[in-house]
């Protein structure tokens, strides 16, 4: 595309630096040479620094060399140009000096220098960003003048028109009434209109009738359910934080955002206002407890990215400026960014807003009378934690003793050993240490048992002295290890340290010194897990000193003294009256939180108090911090370092810099949202980037008309969508004309009305308003559909967990609750057919639906098609329409139920043998499977039918030839079949009954007639047939009947199949009777013929695409 | 399969047969259609310059991709790459400045030989991927930029470590489309428990919600459960074809006025697709359907069965199968528990291996083997009574591959003496990436997808195909 705003300067002298002139230069320069440059030489030659006066980050310091030898790029000539000199390693300097660069990349450079070293530069960087359409302010342009002046019913409709008449194209008509109404109550409400609904926008040919109907639907409460569910889109809306290792995934209030957003657009809060509230709700309200506060959710309910507050932070400027402003300054993010003027310090300064904001929960109160149960359940809430917590410290206390404070006893104690004074049922001996304990410390010792040890050492070597010499040789010890000048062994500082003044007296004192040692360790360890819970951060997962991380990697990692888990549980060691009122106080924090009744709450950001100054990190790595930048806007849209945010974060005055009237891209990208939403496509395609890479819109003008009346409109979103909705280019019907159709394929200029296919919520919720189930309850907690698959709520309120989002949501192309979504993709995947056709929500609503359209009367096919169709379509059916259904009424009833699904390559039922003519006669199935056995009824044995039944390994036949127990194999394809197996009757048999009189085993092919025939009486036979062939469908019945009498006849019969498909050699399949063996699928009862009919029209592109 | 329809009393004397004849493309197209309809929505998309994603850039050596994740990081000192010099130094201090020296160098407790005619040495925790030491191609030089598991496994994956980028398979599935019409062509088998990162692991991202994988949890055997809505609890096959017969009769009549939009079309044909997948994938994921000798070639483990799993899916068309086997993160106990862990292994691919070669289906096939980073030859743990495990090594790794296009009985590429880093031939993650869509006939700088204003990659601006593995 020809209209990419990025412009090229050769600066430094345009004769040197030619400009750029084709874009696969500019892609050349951007790939390979920029990135060789940056990676390479930037650090040493770069803004920053500038080694030996050389700088290589900006065309204009290319003609020089600094030292005065002579330029480092000659355009054209690579030989003459000392960078390549330099990067080749033919001479001094060989650069860069840390190693040669791949020949790629030289390649690339010598390239691009005889090229003429092209150079892109973007104008706007430069600081004149007004060359770029969204860049320049809005104004308001005025309305063309067209031809057909008929047409136009709004200033909208002008603009179209004259962009088609340019064109030589002309508008659609307006589209027929039932058109009208169903597509304008999809786009306002998301739910069909009903059936009474539309018959009457038909009859009511009024001229105001439409806008009346306009008004209705944006009065009305599902106005806000629809819309909103666009904006969560663009939020990265999500109930839980995504997979993480942290248990805590859930977001429980999250839906308090998702329901602001509802009442939002429904009171048409100002746009601009709504943008304030989601970024600085906080510092607007300053009031605890508003409800406005829950607006926070658009930055706090992201991914959590394990804790990363880079991350976290990055998250929330993406939601921001590309859902508001239409601008991705992720990449500025390491270094200034490609395309847009969005440098390194914009990021930072913007970074430093958020930079040590913590989440909280703050309870939300929506009037006076729920203040008073809000602060009352938060401060339960509290108190029930609070008391669990105490708890389990008390416990844990109670259990193993202050254990933590007693290093230095318990290392006497693991050291010592021998005679163990003997621990009580729970382990506590009469020294007061605890057993569990003192063995953890005994397992240090001996995992330490070396002389290299760094932190143990010492003590291995004074517990080896005796005490008698232990006055003598404990100073020359202690001399040696506070020197700790041995290269071969060297000890942790901190336990030189100890060792530093006086020797110790005994091992005690060594014991003391260690203890202290690791008390300091304990408490500066303990106090950062506090500090991270306190603020809802990850735990820390190391010291930052090496030194004391050692010390704690030897107390606190897996199996260590200080491993709560190594110790055991806690709440295992309790006796069952104290597990109770573990479990007692658990469930209370449980029950609490999960209460019902519990009041909203709002996800917050805390500023800190004193935020700190907001540097930019090189290359985007936290721990190298550069220069520092003041918090401020981009500098793009006004923001400067001479005018800094100076209240506090500055998060307010982001937000009002994003709100502010003249900010230049607010109300664009606002208005491109809403127009997509309704005209099925942006004036810009890419409603999240708006920057110079981004291609122009269909009709600038208009995007500016429209974001200029929604700024005179005092922001409100109602009044910019009936300002479109209203227009005739949205009424166009969509019938497509050949003419204009091959003049602008695309319907860029709307010739048409776009065609649009309902996305997930409105084709599930339109489901709903057909089969008539519908729940129109609006807000509260989200509904997990595991819980609740067939939930009548509508999808909005269906809760939508980042790690386990349900595999519908995916398969409708549901936004991707990860990032921040421009729009949603439209797939056409068989998962989505596979649902629709055989999931159980569908065919609850095709029942209800069937049921609905029988009016509670007995009605004829006819009546019931025609009342079908209309709460399914909101039509009649043409005369083709009903003469088709009730022929596939009459169809369906006729056709022979011959049970769900294609699987059941196995079945099980009564066979009547005729001796005479070698067949079987019938095959019942048996419709009981109870204690792993498929048998003829509910009682067992039955009285008709006696022991007869089927098992894994064998069964037992019924009491005569025309009651055979037999096994069906169905065969899934054509091909060639080998069967072996073994029956066996009575084993051993010496221990057999002499009643019994034995069983007969029969193969047959449905085909072939018998395969195998063998009586078996207190033996075992094998049950081979070599190479038959069968075809696709055909029975093999593997038939057990009993000689004169059934008595003591359960046998065992188990059999393998080897299928080989003919023509395929390799793909032999097996059955294996044992393996196979299952009870029945899990089956609804079947659906009528009417229900099924009822369940296409949910299916047909009639019911899920809009006209 | 096509029963009695129902009398038609259309005036068109319109049948199925009629509609799929006329939609002419056949199913190859309907793909195609789909993301070109996609393509003009958002914007974003496939870059205007690339004609069409879906034909290769080359002539591609290998038409599915088998990988197979050892989870955790598997120790490339103690299956792959001998250490001599190491076992020299065990329980001392290894003499490498800047390495960990409070840790002793520990030996592998594992003998390593020269296996097959080209003498590859491989331990003896392997000894039946040993005897197939001919067809592996071993990269001792893979390095990565991640040494946690979840960044790790995000940049082996999908290329990036944090960021919300597509996964391989799904670059894959992008580029190539679906051979197989009747199931999904990206399939990701994790046996109880999804791997650290869940689905992130195999995320489209920004690329069509088809891209993604379509995860199977293998624990259970009964394929109702292994796919959901394969079957239908209401209705028979031939119950389902007279509804889809009426229901394509309306969509036929309504597509009659609208005769210029392409996505109706394609929402008919996935009916079909959904009906045959009914039946097919039934088959395609039902192991229990493999003669005994060929379920015992593979074992009967998770990963033996998942291994047999993917056969039957490449074997059916299937793009990309990732299986995932967990259980290599060995801090202590790794003399024992490596062993254990690497028997159900090796025999799954042992007999993976033998079995496709068996098929003619080893050359058309890339097998890739390895995890999301090695481990260090020193020791780590606590220490506690000699139970010595190994900790985490991002610098220097071994991945295996086997199949069409690479050298078999070939090792490239070599870590220091130690097995710290890789030293020679380095191969990074992005490399291996380019690699693999080289192999698949893929151009890596060339497969791009516009999103949020940029071209993405799958290798970023990296990636250098790793040409002396070539055959």
């Amino acid at each position: 595309m020809l209209a990419r705003q990025v412009f090229f300067a050769g600066l430094a002298g345009a004769t040197l630096f030619a400009p750029f002139a084709r874009s696969d230069e500019f892609d050349f320069f951007e790939n390979e040479v920029r990135p060789v440059l940056a990676q390479h030489c930037f650090k040493c030659h770069g803004a920053k620094q500038q080694k030996g006066g050389i700088r290589l980050d900006e065309p204009k310091h290319l003609a020089n060399a600094g030292d005065g030898a002579g330029p480092l790029v000659v355009p054209g000539d690579p030989q003459q140009s000392r960078l390549i000199q330099a990067v080749q390693y033919t001479d001094e300097p060989k650069m860069p000096p840390a190693g040669k660069l791949p020949d790629h990349a030289i390649d690339a450079l010598k390239q691009w220098v005889k090229k003429g070293a092209p150079w892109p530069v973007e104008k706007a960087r430069g600081g004149t960003t007004e060359d770029h359409w969204a860049f320049r302010p809005v104004r308001a342009p005025s309305v063309p003048t067209v031809h057909a002046s008929d047409w136009p019913v709004t200033e909208i409709d002008r603009f179209i028109l004259a962009r088609l008449e340019a064109r030589k194209l002309s508008p659609s008509p307006t589209a027929d009434r039932r058109t009208l109404i169903r597509r304008i109550t999809f786009d306002l409400t998301g739910l069909p209109p009903t059936e009474q609904e539309v018959e009457a926008f038909e009859r009511d040919q009024a001229p105001g009738a439409y806008t009346i109907l306009v008004d209705r639907l944006l009065g009305s409460k599902q106005f806000g359910e629809r819309w909103a569910r666009h904006w969560l889109d663009v939020a990265r809306y999500a109930d839980s934080k995504g997979p993480s290792a942290n248990a805590k995934i859930a977001y429980p209030s999250a839906y308090s955002f998702r329901d602001w957003a509802v009442c939002a657009f429904n009171v048409d809060l100002p746009y601009d206002q709504f943008l304030v509230k989601q970024i600085a709700a906080d510092h607007q309200a300053r009031v605890q407890n508003h409800p406005d506060l829950a607006a926070l959710g658009f930055l706090t309910l992201g991914r959590k990215f394990e804790g990363s507050e880079p991350d976290i932070i990055d998250d929330r400027l993406d939601v921001i400026f590309r859902g508001t402003q239409g601008l991705s300054i992720g990449c500025a993010r390491c270094h200034d960014h490609k395309y847009d003027p969005i440098s390194i310090r914009d990021y930072y300064a913007l970074y430093g807003v958020f930079a040590g904001a913590q989440e909280k929960d703050e309870v939300i109160v929506t009037g006076p009378e729920q203040r008073l149960k809000a602060l009352a359940y938060a401060a339960e809430l509290r108190a029930r934690s609070r008391d669990y917590k105490r708890f389990l410290e008390a416990e844990r206390k109670r259990v193993f003793g202050d254990h933590r404070r007693k290093a230095e006893q318990y290392l006497m104690a693991a050291q010592l050993g021998g005679g163990e004074p003997r621990a009580d049922a729970t382990g506590k001996r009469p020294d007061g240490l605890h057993q569990a304990i003192v063995n953890l410390y005994k397992t240090l010792l001996e995992g330490t048992r070396t002389d290299r040890h760094r932190v143990m050492s010492p003590w291995q070597a004074f517990a080896a002295l005796k005490p008698d010499e232990f006055a003598s040789k404990a100073k020359p010890l202690a001399a040696r290890f506070a020197a700790n000048d041995d290269e071969e062994k060297p000890l942790n500082p901190m336990v030189a340290q100890l060792f530093s003044g006086k020797a110790p007296v005994d091992l005690m004192e060594v014991a003391r010194r260690y203890g202290k040692l690791f008390a300091t360790i304990t408490r500066k360890w303990e106090k950062l897990i506090a500090e991270a819970d306190r603020a809802d951060r990850e735990r820390p997962t190391e010291l930052d000193s090496e030194t004391e991380d050692e010390i704690r990697q030897l107390i606190y990692g897996p199996g260590a003294p200080l491993d709560d888990r190594a110790a055991g549980d806690i709440k295992d060691r309790l006796d069952s009256e104290r597990r109770a009122k573990h479990d007692e106080l658990q469930k209370a924090v449980q029950n609490w939180t999960n209460d019902p009744s519990a009041p909203p709450m709002a996800r917050v950001l805390d500023d800190p108090d004193q935020p700190a100054p907001a540097r930019v990190f090189r290359r985007g790595k936290p721990e190298e911090p550069g220069e520092e930048v003041p918090r401020r806007f981009l500098s793009l849209l006004g923001g400067s370092d001479a005018n800094p945010f100076v209240d506090g974060s500055g998060r307010y005055e982001l937000a009002r810099a994003i709100a502010r009237k003249d900010n230049p891209l607010t109300a664009r990208v606002w208005v491109n949202r809403v127009w997509g939403h309704l005209l099925g496509r942006g004036l810009v395609a890419t409603p999240s980037d708006f920057g110079t890479r981004s291609p122009a819109p269909s009709h600038p003008e208009l995007l500016d008309w429209l974001a200029y009346s929604l700024v005179a409109d005092g922001w409100s979103t109602k009044r910019l969508i009936r300002k479109i909705v209203l227009s005739r280019t949205y009424q166009q019907a969509s019938t497509d004309r050949p003419e204009p159709r091959a003049n602008d394929p695309a319907n860029e200029l709307l010739w048409r009305m776009n065609r649009k296919r309902l996305e997930l919520e409105p084709l599930r919720d339109a489901m709903l308003a057909a089969s008539g189930l519908l729940d129109l309850t609006v807000g509260g907690r989200p509904v997990d559909i595991a819980d609740e698959p067939n939930c009548r709520r509508r999808t909005l309120y269906l809760a939508v967990k980042r790690e386990n989002l349900p595999s519908f949501f995916r398969a409708f192309d549901f936004a991707n609750p990860d990032l921040h979504v421009p729009a949603r993709h439209e797939t056409t995947v068989p998962q989505q057919a596979l649902f629709l056709l055989n999931g159980p929500f569908v065919a609850e609503q095709a029942r209800a639906l069937a049921r609905r359209a029988e009016q509670g009367l007995p009605t004829d096919d006819e009546t019931w098609v025609r009342q079908a169709y209309r709460a399914a379509l909101g039509r009649d059916p043409s005369t083709e329409d009903r003469n088709q259904a009730v022929a596939f009424l009459a169809a369906a009833s006729t056709l022979e139920a011959i049970g769900p699904g294609p699987t059941a390559t196995w079945r099980y039922g009564i066979g009547d043998w005729d001796e005479a003519g070698k067949s079987l006669v019938s095959f019942t199935p048996l419709s009981h499977f109870e204690n792993e056995q498929w048998q003829a009824g509910s009682e067992f044995p039955d009285q008709a039918h006696g022991y007869l039944a089927l098992r894994a390994e064998g069964g037992h036949p019924g009491p005569n030839r025309q009651q055979a127990a037999v096994r069906r194999w169905v065969a899934p394809s054509d091909g060639m079949l080998t069967i072996e197996g073994l029956a066996r009757h009575q084993l051993p048999a010496e221990a057999a009954d002499p009643k019994a009189d034995g069983i007969r085993c029969l193969i047959v092919s449905a085909r072939n007639g018998i395969l195998f025939e063998a009586g078996v009486r207190n033996r075992e036979v094998r049950t081979t047939v070599a190479q038959v062939g069968v075809t696709k469908g055909e029975f093999i019945d593997f038939i057990t009947d009993p000689q004169a009498g059934d008595a003591f006849d359960s046998f065992g019969w188990k059999v393998t199949l080897s299928l080989v498909p003919a023509g395929r050699p390799r793909e032999e399949s097996c059955f294996d009777s044992a393996a196979d063996f299952r009870g029945p699928d899990p089956t609804s009862p079947p659906l009528s013929p009417r229900e099924k009919l009822a369940q296409v029209l949910l299916l047909c592109n009639e019911f899920t695409f809009v006209d | 399969m096509r029963r009695k329809r129902y009398p038609s009393i259309a005036t068109g004397q319109f049948n199925r047969r009629d509609w799929l004849a006329s939609a002419g493309a056949g199913f190859g197209g309907l793909a195609l259609a789909a993301i070109l309809a996609d393509r003009g929505k958002a914007g974003d998309g496939p870059t205007p310059k690339q004609s069409d994603p879906r034909s290769t850039h080359f002539a591609p050596k290998v038409k599915h991709v088998i990988h197979v994740f050892l989870e955790g990081g598997p120790s490339h000192v103690d299956l792959f790459d001998p250490k001599p010099e190491l076992s020299r130094n065990d329980g001392k201090p290894i003499p490498v400045p800047g390495e960990n020296r409070k840790a002793p160098a520990f030996g592998s407790p594992f003998r390593f030989a020269r296996r097959g005619q080209s003498g590859l040495e491989i331990s003896d925790a392997l000894p039946l991927l040993g005897d197939l030491a001919d067809d592996l191609c071993v990269i001792r030089s893979m390095h990565s930029d991640e040494a946690a598991h979840e960044t790790a496994m995000l940049l082996m994956n999908c290329g990036n470590a944090r960021l919300a980028r597509p996964s391989v398979g799904s670059w894959i599935t992008y580029g190539l489309g679906r051979e197989d019409q009747n199931l999904p062509e990206f399939v990701v088998l994790y046996d109880g428990k999804p791997p650290v990162k869940g689905v992130e692991n195999w995320q489209a991202a920004f690329l069509p919600a088809t891209c993604q994988a379509t995860a199977v949890d293998t624990q259970h055997r009964d394929v109702s459960r292994l796919l959901e809505n394969i079957h239908s609890p209401f209705a028979a096959a031939a119950e389902q074809r007279l509804q889809l017969d009426l229901l394509n009769d309306l969509n036929r009549r309504h597509a009659a006025q609208r005769t210029d939009d392409p996505r109706l079309e394609a929402r008919i044909k996935s009916f079909e697709l959904a009906y045959r997948m009914q039946t097919e994938a039934t088959d395609a994921f039902d192991i229990a359907r493999e003669a005994v000798r060929v379920r015992e070639l593979y074992g009967d483990t998770p990963v033996g069965r998942q291994c047999l799993m993917a056969r039957r899916l490449i074997e059916r068309g299937v793009r990309f199968v990732q299986v995932y086997n967990p259980g290599w993160d060995h801090h202590d106990t790794l003399a024992d528990n490596l062993r254990v862990q690497a028997k159900g292994l090796d025999r799954a691919l042992a007999g993976l291996l033998t079995d496709l070669k068996r098929r003619d289906l080893l050359a058309e096939t890339l097998v890739v083997i390895g995890g999301e980073f090695g481990r260090t030859p020193v020791a780590d743990g606590i220490f506690i009574s000699k139970k010595l495990g190994r900790g985490h090594n991002n610098r220097g790794f071994t991945t295996i591959l086997a199949g069409g296009g690479v050298k078999g009985g070939y090792a490239h590429g070599k870590t220091d003496e130690f097995g710290f880093q890789a030293v020679e031939g380095k191969v990074h993650v992005h490399d291996l990436h380019a690699t693999i869509l080289q192999l698949l006939g893929l151009d890596h700088e060339r497969l791009t997808y516009r999103y949020a204003g940029r071209d993405f990659r799958l290798t970023d601006v990296h990636g250098n195909i790793v040409k002396e593995i070539l055959a």
